[in-house]
């Protein structure tokens, strides 16, 4: 259905609205300013076509105030290829529902209420225009949301289904809030696809799979102490076999110690007389030995002492040789220290020589400086006096500055325009006396009385106030101004105050303001300061130039170059020498000496080292002379020392004699030895008596590690009483554990996968059916930018649910994006899902009271595209996008106009007029 | 005519791990039980003694208190009970510090009617003429014949007394580890015992001497430790000290038993008579559900004799459809309520599949259908990761589909 036109009358404030010629497709823009009866026109269409029979009483809050009229609402309309008419007079019975015949004209189907009202919603779709396909297309104003799932018109549904497809059933609803639910119990928050999910902490599987590790490593403790247990009960066995071992074998050996100790005691008597033999024949060794040394050590200390007197005398003549070599050194040194003397005393004379010639040659160079010096002062004395005569006579003439000088220009303009205004002002008094007349006395304006005297020619007179004419013989005339001399008053006073001021100002400067020549003193002064002040400043620099630091520094300069001067050693008069007059021959002479004495300078140095050399040379030899007497000394010390030791020593013979009797002691040990020889059993009787000692010893002690090891281990077995208990219990809980946590964990998978499965094959079915929409709305969204997502998820309402981020990891309620986005999607669905269910055939209207009012400028021009190819409708599309009749109703048609759109204006009187309210 | 009770693999203190702690207890409790039913079948059969062929504790690490003392005390008996001739197995050999060291069993025997033989030397039973044979075991594997030493001690000509072998060992009649205290197959001949009492292997048999009367018996363990029938599929945690650890050999039938013998005078043939003493029925069972309605299956289980007696593995398979599937929880539920504690009903094998017509009414045309048929790719996939939770995957779907269907 789609609406061609409609006129309303007497609706509310609309007296009459008249709307004809609609295009069946495309964007119609009615426009008007607030209160215009924008929305009530909808609520009139909406009456007129679904809403309310005309006999319904549920309008007359739109009837029209202050008159009886009651509302008419027409709405011409097509459906299935033809038109139609409703009429309908609110408030009575009046109805019509018309058809347009072939020809164009209209054939009233039916004038019944009820049916007209009938027939117009079977055409209109619906009795209620909030349900059906216009609760997504007709909007009224603030509506902006999509309807609730739950509250959608369940008949839009099923066509919507009939079109696309089944998408969710509520059994699926159901189903996966089961699994949800279920895969809650591990996990929490939403599955995110292809991420591992972490299981919940507080889930009885992450308790178990806890309580399994904890059991598996308590039964581990328990299988290796059990282990352990196992292996003691192994060695039980050995130790017992062991301990009879040791047993047998401690009796053998206890028996054979028994004997040993028998044979011990047999061979005692015998083996204590070898151990004496033994003994003596040591000691007689030992004596032998020490003889046979001692007459070694007499034949080594004679022969030591033979040789220490005879290196005597060879270390004696060293030291002779040696004081020689000393004395030549010291007396080469001696000849080179003359030698430097002698030197030293020319070098000396040079040197005073050019002293000399250097005082002189610096006097002569502070006289120069002195002359400079003096002429600096000179000059800047002079200068420093013209600065001063300069400056007193700008002190002593004062000028004024220029706007002073023209403060008094314009004064002294003023006194002679108001001198002329005065004279303007006065009376000419005329006076001629005659030769003969009498004598007369004119006073004016007070002044005194003046003769009037005789002339040819008539005096003129400016009387100002007063004038008395005294004649002689005649009497006086008086003239008197009369009382309106205001002016005259006035400019008095300004001539006064004018002379004042300039004579206040003259003054300061020590002029007269009666001179005349006042002000032209004044200029001709500030010329002159003028051309003086920068003279002076030039002056001044110059001299600041010369003398940067006062005349007082110039001065002092001038003094130390005196006092340096002074201060120069005259010339002793008893020099023999004459020193040259000019500065060049002096520095001449200078140079000479100074390259004489640089050679004397170089010998000197010379012969300084040839005595250092001969220091070194007298120290070495006597280095080495004292090195040889010390050697000297050393020789009859030791000669000394071996002649003592060879004293010390017993006598040749007594040594001889110790020695013979050292041999034969040795022989009569040697006979004895030899008599108390041992048998090989003997020998060994100790050493075999010791070694079955130790091995019994050592077998008493293994005994008793056995049976210390094997209480050890019975004690262990006793102390592991309990475990098998224990162990089971343990292992049954760890195999109750195993299976729980096997089984959790296979039911947990199977709930992830199945909850994996539903996401990705609702996914897929949403491709399949709502992929048009989908990607319509979607390509919608992001002309108008917005969001960045990567899909609308619809739920089987046909509604949108959630927003996935790009990444596919985030998911959004629409309720979470701004209330303008919202109102755009919401929007953009209804163009989408209203386009599904319209055809090329049959379009569907989209009624937008004041839309898009959260919309800013941007997306409103993107907005006007989208609307316009919503209208369009798209026949590519599977299925098909029918076309729509978009009407928007607006108080900014500016919002909405597009080249294409059909625009009326509201406030055209010809298209609406309304009652005075 | 001598009459005596012959036993043996009391394994007391049984560590048994595969059920949950309550259950493992109750086994071990059973136990118990079974040792006292055995001492008052003795009492009913008014027997002279009775012979324990071994292994009385699982090992030396039970608790003294709650096994070892509790033994004693019930093979001790009343002033009027019978005596009894323990001798030490392999899982608990005579060993320094063992269990046999401890308190009460380290008093001097015998104390009262408790006669713990720890030597190898024949012992005659005090008021009858018989002869006993003790072999006492002394390491948990030994390549020794512990009957051996009986060679040293033939029958006098004029002996008349009864000659009875009490050892623990396999019997060397079958390929067996060489450690495993091998017993020569003729001992009962070779040495002239009138019956030999073995004990170690859990399953009840007897064995021909060569004149073709059976002498040499084992009489198998008191109290059953296994699923008979499940070839060692289902473990209980428990293992023999063999080389060859669970081998047949120590699988018992599935309820515990002794032998009654009677043997009339030295050389006549024992009249060896099974008496079943055992608390517990294991049972291990397997049923296709493809086969079987579940009603059935569910008045079967319902209808079974001594339920709470019964330790009960039932491991379903086939394939039902949804609606049948929700009624293994019931069966389920008849397993776990009725039966002895660690019974167990396992329905992982089941698949569920519904016919054509359930499945667009259970799964729905929406995205169910689509996760349905990927589930089913999963289940056939190479991908072991995706196959092993294809199946649980796919029995959720049916479950939560078919729960969440309108009623």
């Amino acid at each position: 259905m789609i609406l061609e036109g409609f006129e309303i009358e007497n609706w509310q404030c609309i007296k009459k609205v008249s709307v004809t010629d609609l295009p069946a497709t495309g964007v119609i823009v009615l426009h008007g300013p607030n209160r215009r009866g924008k929305s009530s026109i909808v609520r009139a269409l909406r009456a007129c076509l679904m809403d309310y029979p005309s006999t319904t009483t549920a309008l007359k809050s739109c009837y029209p105030r202050g008159t009886d009229k009651k509302p008419v609402v027409a709405v011409t309309f097509q459906a299935a290829g033809t038109a139609y008419r409703i009429t309908k007079h609110f408030g009575s019975n009046k109805s019509k529902f018309e058809s347009k015949t072939p020809e164009g004209a209209w054939k009233v189907e039916t004038t019944a209420c009820a049916e007209a009202h009938d027939r117009a919603c079977d055409y209109a779709g619906g009795d209620d225009s909030t349900k059906g396909l216009h609760q997504l297309l007709w909007l009224t104003q603030s509506e902006f949301r999509l309807p609730d799932a739950k509250k959608f018109d369940a008949n839009v549904q099923a066509q919507l289904r009939a079109i696309l497809g089944v998408l969710q059933t509520p059994l699926d609803d159901r189903f996966i809030e089961r699994v949800k639910k279920r895969w809650n119990v591990w996990y929490s928050g939403q599955r995110k696809p292809g991420k591992q999910q972490e299981l919940k902490e507080s889930c009885k599987l992450a308790e178990n799979l806890k309580k399994l590790k904890v059991g598996q490593k308590e039964l581990q403790d328990s299988e290796a102490r059990f282990g352990e247990v196992e292996g003691l009960l192994r060695q039980t066995d050995e130790l017992e076999l062991r301990k009879f071992d040791l047993k047998r074998q401690l009796e053998d050996r206890t028996s054979d110690q028994k004997t040993l100790t028998e044979e011990h005691r047999r061979s005692q008597v015998r083996i204590e007389a070898r151990l004496r033999a033994e003994k003596d024949h040591a000691s007689a060794e030992k004596e032998r030995t020490a003889a046979l040394q001692e007459q070694q050590q007499r034949v080594e200390a004679a022969q030591r002492c033979l040789e220490d007197v005879a290196a005597i005398e060879p270390a004696r003549k060293k030291v002779d040789e040696a004081g020689q070599v000393v004395k030549s050194a010291q007396e080469k040194r001696e000849q080179v220290r003359t030698d430097l003397a002698k030197l030293r005393d020319r070098r000396r004379d040079l040197q005073d020589r050019a002293n000399r010639v250097a005082i002189k040659l610096r006097a002569m160079v502070l006289a120069e400086q002195l002359v400079a010096a003096q002429r600096e002062v000179d000059h800047a004395e002079a200068v420093t006096h013209e600065i001063a005569q300069m400056e007193r006579y700008l002190v002593e003439n004062p000028a004024p500055n220029e706007a002073t000088l023209e403060a008094l220009k314009t004064n002294r303009q003023r006194w002679s325009q108001l001198n002329a205004d005065q004279q303007a002002a006065s009376i000419d008094l005329t006076v001629i006396r005659e030769k003969d007349a009498s004598a007369s006395r004119l006073a004016i304006d007070g002044g005194a009385f003046q003769d009037v005297p005789v002339s040819d020619a008539p005096f003129v007179h400016a009387v100002q106030r007063k004038a008395e004419l005294l004649i002689a013989g005649w009497g006086g005339v008086q003239l008197n101004r009369g009382g309106g001399s205001g002016d005259l008053d006035q400019l008095e006073e300004d001539l006064r105050k004018c002379n004042e001021d300039f004579a206040n100002a003259v003054a300061s400067f020590g002029i007269s303001a009666s001179d005349p020549q006042a002000l032209d003193l004044l200029i001709e002064r500030l010329s002159e300061h003028r051309i003086r002040k920068p003279e002076i400043a030039k002056k001044k620099n110059a001299l600041k130039q010369r003398a940067p630091n006062g005349l007082g520094a110039l001065h002092t300069k001038v003094v130390e170059l005196q006092t340096k001067l002074a201060d120069i050693p005259a010339t002793d008069p008893a020099d023999s020498e004459t020193l040259p007059t000019e500065q060049g021959e002096l520095e001449k002479l200078a140079a000479s000496l100074k390259s004489q004495m640089e050679i004397q300078d170089a010998d000197i140095q010379t012969l300084d080292n040839q005595i250092e050399d001969a220091d070194t040379g007298v120290a070495t030899a006597r280095n080495r002379e004292t090195a040889d007497k010390e050697l000297l000394a050393t020789c009859k010390a030791k000669a000394n020392s071996s002649r003592q030791e060879l004293a010390r020593l017993r006598t040749e013979e007594e040594i001889t004699q110790r020695v013979k009797d050292a041999d034969r002691a040795m022989g009569e040990a040697e006979l004895q030895l030899k008599q108390t020889e041992l048998s090989d059993d003997e020998c060994t009787i100790d050493g075999r008596l010791e070694a079955v000692e130790e091995a019994v010893g050592a077998l008493e002690k293994q005994i008793e590690e056995n049976t210390k090891k094997y209480h050890e281990i019975k004690g262990r077995l006793i102390a592991s009483e309990g475990l098998h208990a224990q162990r089971s219990s343990v292992a049954a809980r760890v195999d109750e554990l195993t299976r729980l946590t096997e089984r959790e964990s296979l039911e947990k998978d199977a709930v992830d996968r199945l909850y994996a499965l539903f996401e990705e094959c609702r996914e897929k079915q949403l491709g399949t059916l709502m992929g048009p929409i989908h990607d319509r709305v979607l390509r919608w969204m992001r002309v108008l930018d917005i969001g960045d997502y990567k899909e609308v998820r619809f739920n089987d309402a046909f509604l949108p649910d959630k927003l996935m981020s790009r990444d596919g990891t985030a998911e959004f309620s629409i309720l979470e994006e701004s209330t303008g986005a919202q109102e755009q999607i919401g929007m953009l669905v209804r163009l989408a899902l209203g386009s599904t269910l319209a055809s090329a055939d049959e379009p569907a209207v989209a009624m937008l009271d004041d839309p898009l009012t959260h919309c800013d400028i941007g997306r409103l021009t993107k907005m006007r595209v989208i609307l316009r190819r919503a209208a369009e409708g798209d026949v590519r599309l599977i299925p098909p996008a029918g076309p729509l009749q978009i009407v928007i109703l607006t108080c900014h048609p500016e919002w909405f106009r597009d080249e294409r759109a059909t625009v009326i204006d509201l406030e055209n009187p010809e298209v609406m007029s309304r009652w005075a309210v | 005519m001598i009459r005596f009770m012959h036993a043996a693999d009391l394994h007391l203190g049984l560590r048994v791990t595969r059920f949950e702690e309550n259950a493992c207890n109750r086994i071990g409790e059973a136990r118990f039980t079974a040792l006292q039913q055995l001492r008052e079948r003795a009492a009913e059969h008014r027997v002279d003694f009775i012979l324990i062929a071994g292994d009385v504790f699982d090992d030396h690490s039970v608790s003294r208190t709650d096994v070892a003392v509790r033994t004693f005390a019930i093979l001790e008996g009343s002033s009027n009970s019978c005596p009894v001739f323990i001798i030490p197995g392999n899982h608990d050999p005579l060993v320094p510090g063992g269990v046999w060291e401890r308190d009460p069993w380290l008093r001097a025997q015998p104390h009262l009617r408790v006669h713990f033989l720890r030597h190898a030397e024949p012992v005659a039973v005090p008021g009858f003429p018989v002869t006993l044979f003790p072999c006492p075991l002394r390491q948990r594997r030994s390549m020794v014949d512990p009957t051996a030493w009986i060679e040293r001690h033939p029958r006098a000509k004029d002996d008349r007394t009864i000659r009875i072998g009490l050892a623990h060992g396999s019997l060397n009649i079958m390929p067996l580890p060489e450690d495993d205290h091998l017993i020569r197959n003729d001992a009962a001949d070779h040495y002239g015992l009138d019956y030999l009492a073995l004990g170690h292997w859990h399953k009840r048999s007897s064995h021909k001497s060569s004149d073709g009367v059976e002498r040499t018996a084992y009489s198998g363990t008191h109290e059953s430790m296994h699923f008979p029938g499940s070839h060692g599929d289902i473990s209980i945690g428990w293992s023999s000290f063999s080389a060859d650890g669970d081998a047949e050999r120590f699988r018992d039938d599935g309820h515990g038993s002794a032998l009654l013998v009677t043997i009339d005078t030295a050389g006549a043939p024992p009249r060896i008579e099974p008496i079943e003493i055992g608390r517990l029925r294991w049972s291990a069972e397997k049923r296709d559900v493809s086969s079987q309605p579940l009603g059935d299956l569910i008045s079967d289980y319902a209808r079974r004799e001594i339920p709470e007696r019964t330790i009960l593995r039932l491991i379903l398979s086939g394939v039902v459809e949804p609606r049948g599937h929700a009624r293994i929880d019931e069966l389920n539920q008849i397993v776990l309520n009725r039966y002895h504690a660690g019974s167990s009903l396992d329905a992982d094998a089941v698949l569920i599949e519904p016919n054509a017509d359930q499945l667009s009414e259970i799964v729905g045309l929406g995205v169910l259908k689509r996760v349905l048929e990927r589930l089913k790719e999963d289940a056939q996939s190479t991908n072991a990761a995706l196959k092993r939770v294809a199946e649980p995957g796919l029995k959720l779907l049916y479950r939560i589909a078919w729960e969440e269907q309108p009623k």
